[in-house]
């Protein structure tokens, strides 16, 4: 449970009526998490989906033979753990506190069921998380250009890259 | 030839370069070098003023020029700081260049930031790759007259630690009161940092929109979706400025090289702003 | 001031043959003249001493892509424009613009000396003058300008044509440049069955025509040579719309369907660039010596055809036929009057003749959108 004035603080929340945002709060946890630790692992069934308040978290995959490799940097107003409403399948990706982080968590169990009792809440939330998940898509997106691949001289570009 | 001689010649000739020393050489990150020029002239010298954001056009004979933005301070006397990424011919025989010896210099050209625009307002400044260069006088400028400016945010991507440049300034940027976020595309082991791109650092900043000038350059693909955070966060279509590059050689509106429509991008830009160009920046390779 | 000279304004009549006597007195002034010659199966401006060497009695049939000349009859003028313009001459293709030489550790630059010899030019066409008053705008009347041609210009005569008939690929009157000599020529000339009309157009015209023997023009002499270029302009067979139309309408849509088919077309040769009298751009080439120590920079023609045009080091930005030649129809048709207050198009058609797959400029404007009655 926490505060409403904590949520109407995010940008998830903006534009959802004061009465929505009011359930969603008594579903929702803020969690304070230390640099350093793993909010969930590659595997790990997901149970919760989180919104980073402050602080920056590392999305990493592990790959055999190189280790961890750190995909992207999730930070304010941006959303983890999607998957956990979706299909309850395992974690793609470890999330790791790169700093103190603060969360704010909802169980994906009881959020589903709030948004089933309450269709049109229900649509206001896959609303928002397709359009967080469109971000994420355009801008992994402009990742994978690698822009700026021409400011390096065919020699020292790495995958052979002209 | 006595000074007038040449003003009168450059009036009458824009092909007529002055020549410089180099006076230092700083080796940045790879490829990438920051050359002091003095003009050997000193009454040329004397008369060179620059706003930030406009570029030279520097001569090795028997090889080219190469267009090049000042990334000095408009403020600082005697020397002229340009930072230099090895690409072609030109810039190749340029790196190799060693302190005492000379260039030609023909500038300065093009259109500057609108510092004046930026006056009493929250400043952005996104920048990707070398394309901090020509923004690093708008830094110089605001940390010259920080009162004049509200927030001031520099939001920075390269494609790796190793391509960050300046680093060794953010903590005197930072210091008088400039916020540095930075971010790659490739960590390394050392890599602490924000991994991804321009754009969502800008998604992240708290804003008061109406305030907020926003000013970018590099790729143009990272400032086009700069610009679509800004207009999704409603940051006005006129406070929106950006540094176009394109083919330049005579780089005063007489070769038709760097035409971006009806646009030279050499005198009527590199810096437009967007709702200039907005137009064109919707047309396939216009 | 020459009193000999005759006044501007005044129209007087000569012999067909003492347009020699002009010639003479133009290179007695020390001018290299001008004119139009046969040559490569083409009427192209060269060198004239003798009017015996100009094109008497040629004609030239003109299409899209096709180029043909045969005898008619033995008029001085009767064909128009051929390839060439007074660019080549004003705007060389090669041209050097810089010279440095190493000198104590430093470089001195130092602008090359304009060409000693003026110009004088026998059968300039009116489209061509207008070609001639748009270059000006462009490379004299920016923030900067073209030492090179502005020294060109400065020194050169012209005595320009009134054209007796337009080839069939001309549309001057449409972009109003022409069929008839408005101004910008020291002397305009009519050619009328037996004797020529002289009409004298600048201070430097009436003091070399004051040099031959002429005789004064009645009025109705004087009507009869001006009825010249109005019978050409009644037999013109192409048109573009108003300057403004055809702006707006090739902003409208710069992603038009049009554009793909006219990129099936097109060869991206370059003839209409090289051949446009209006076309500027061009491009910096360095040379030095052997030695490295005397250096060059020469301008060059240039085409936006071109794949190195747009070039930069992140990428070209024009890769594709269709974005070039798009580029090249709105800059001349509609980006130019923003830049430079006129269109880039006189309507001379060289673009039509020369074009090896007869692309006419008149008819895709008009598939893209706008029509010509």
């Amino acid at each position: 449970m926490v505060s409403r004035e904590i949520l109407d603080g995010l940008r998830f929340f903006q534009g959802l009526p004061a009465e929505y945002v009011e359930q969603l709060a008594g579903i929702a946890e803020e969690r304070n998490v230390e640099a350093g630790s793993m909010l969930f692992r590659e595997g790990e069934t997901a149970s919760h989906v989180h919104i980073v308040c402050t602080g920056k978290v590392s999305l990493q995959i592990r790959v055999p033979g190189r280790g961890p490799i750190e995909l992207q940097t999730i930070g304010p107003g941006e959303l983890l753990g999607w998957s956990a409403l979706l299909n309850n399948g395992p974690m793609t990706a470890a999330a790791r506190a790169a700093t103190d982080c603060r969360l704010i968590s909802l169980n994906a169990v009881q959020l589903l069921a709030l948004c089933e009792h309450e269709p049109r809440l229900g649509m206001e939330v896959m609303r928002r998380l397709a359009s967080s998940l469109s971000q994420r898509l355009r801008y992994t997106r402009l990742h994978l250009l690698d822009v700026y691949r021409h400011e390096f001289p065919p020699s020292a570009a790495g995958g052979g890259q002209s | 030839m006595t000074p007038l001689a040449i003003r009168e010649q450059a009036a009458c000739n824009p092909w007529l370069p002055t020549p410089a020393t180099v006076r230092g050489i700083y080796p940045e990150t790879p490829g990438v070098q920051t050359y002091e020029l003095q003009l050997d002239d000193p009454q040329v010298a004397a008369r060179f003023h620059f706003q930030p954001g406009q570029f030279n056009m520097l001569y090795l004979p028997g090889i080219g020029e190469a267009a090049i933005s000042i990334s000095s301070a408009p403020s600082q006397a005697g020397t002229l700081a340009h930072t230099v990424r090895v690409a072609g011919n030109v810039t190749q025989a340029l790196s190799r260049l060693r302190v005492g010896q000379r260039v030609g210099v023909r500038g300065p050209y093009g259109t500057g930031w609108p510092m004046d625009a930026c006056r009493g307002r929250d400043v952005v400044l996104a920048a990707g790759g070398i394309g901090l260069a020509p923004l690093r006088p708008v830094i110089y400028h605001i940390l010259h007259n920080r009162s004049d400016f509200g927030r001031v945010i520099l939001l920075y991507g390269s494609r790796t630690p190793g391509d960050l440049l300046y680093t060794n300034e953010y903590p005197a940027w930072r210091e008088e009161g400039i916020e540095v976020e930075t971010t790659v595309d490739i960590g390394d082991d050392q890599w602490q940092g924000n991994i991804g791109v321009v754009p969502v650092l800008f998604y992240r900043l708290r804003l008061n929109a109406a305030r907020t000038t926003l000013l970018t350059c590099g790729p143009e693909i990272m400032i086009r979706f700069v610009i679509f955070e800004a207009l999704a966060r409603r940051v006005r279509k006129d406070a929106i400025f950006l540094s176009m590059e394109r083919n330049m050689q005579c780089a005063v509106g007489l070769c038709g090289h760097c035409q971006l429509g009806s646009y030279f991008v050499c005198k009527d830009g590199p810096v437009f702003s967007y709702r200039a160009v907005e137009p064109y920046l919707l047309v396939e390779d216009l | 001031m020459n009193s000999m000279g005759l006044p501007t304004g005044c129209y007087v009549r000569i012999d067909k043959p003492d347009l020699q006597g002009l010639l003479d007195e133009l290179r007695r002034l020390g001018y290299r003249v001008l004119g139009p010659r046969l040559s490569q199966g083409a009427i192209q401006l060269a060198d004239l001493e003798s009017i015996q060497q100009m094109p008497i009695g040629w004609v030239d049939e003109q299409q899209p892509g096709r180029y043909r000349l045969r005898q008619q009859g033995s008029n001085y003028f009767d064909y128009v424009v051929g390839p060439g313009s007074l660019k080549r001459f004003l705007f060389p293709p090669q041209v050097e613009v810089l010279q440095s030489l190493s000198l104590h550790g430093s470089f001195q630059f130092t602008a090359p000396k304009p060409p000693p010899q003026p110009l004088a030019v026998i059968g300039v066409r009116a489209c061509d003058l207008a070609a001639v008053r748009i270059l000006d705008r462009v490379l004299l009347e920016g923030p900067a300008s073209d030492a090179d041609y502005r020294a060109r210009r400065q020194s050169l005569f012209v005595l320009a044509v009134n054209c007796a008939r337009p080839a069939a690929t001309c549309f001057c009157a449409s972009m109003n440049s022409g069929p008839a000599v408005t101004e910008g020529a020291d002397l305009a000339l009519f050619e009328l069955p037996t004797h020529f009309v002289l009409e004298v157009g600048s201070e430097r015209g009436g003091e070399v025509l004051s040099a031959i023997k002429w005789r004064p023009c009645s009025t109705r002499e004087v009507a009869e040579a001006q009825q010249v270029p109005r019978q050409a302009e009644k037999r013109l067979s192409r048109a573009l719309p108003s300057r403004e139309r055809v702006r707006d309408l090739l902003r409208a849509d710069l992603e038009h369907e049009h554009y793909d088919e006219i990129a099936q077309r097109c060869l991206a040769c370059s003839n209409c660039t090289m051949s446009c009298p209006t076309c500027f751009c061009s491009s910096i080439h360095d040379t030095s010596d052997l030695s490295g120590e005397m250096c060059t920079r020469e301008r060059l023609w240039a085409s936006c055809f071109t794949d190195d045009h747009s070039y930069m080091n992140s990428g070209t930005v024009r890769k594709s036929i269709r974005a070039r030649y798009r580029q090249w129809l709105t800059h001349k048709l509609s980006s130019w009057i923003d830049q430079f207050g006129t269109s880039g198009c006189v309507g001379c058609g060289r673009c039509i003749t020369w074009c090896p797959v007869g692309i006419d400029l008149t008819a895709e404007v008009a598939a893209l959108g706008g029509t010509n009655s």
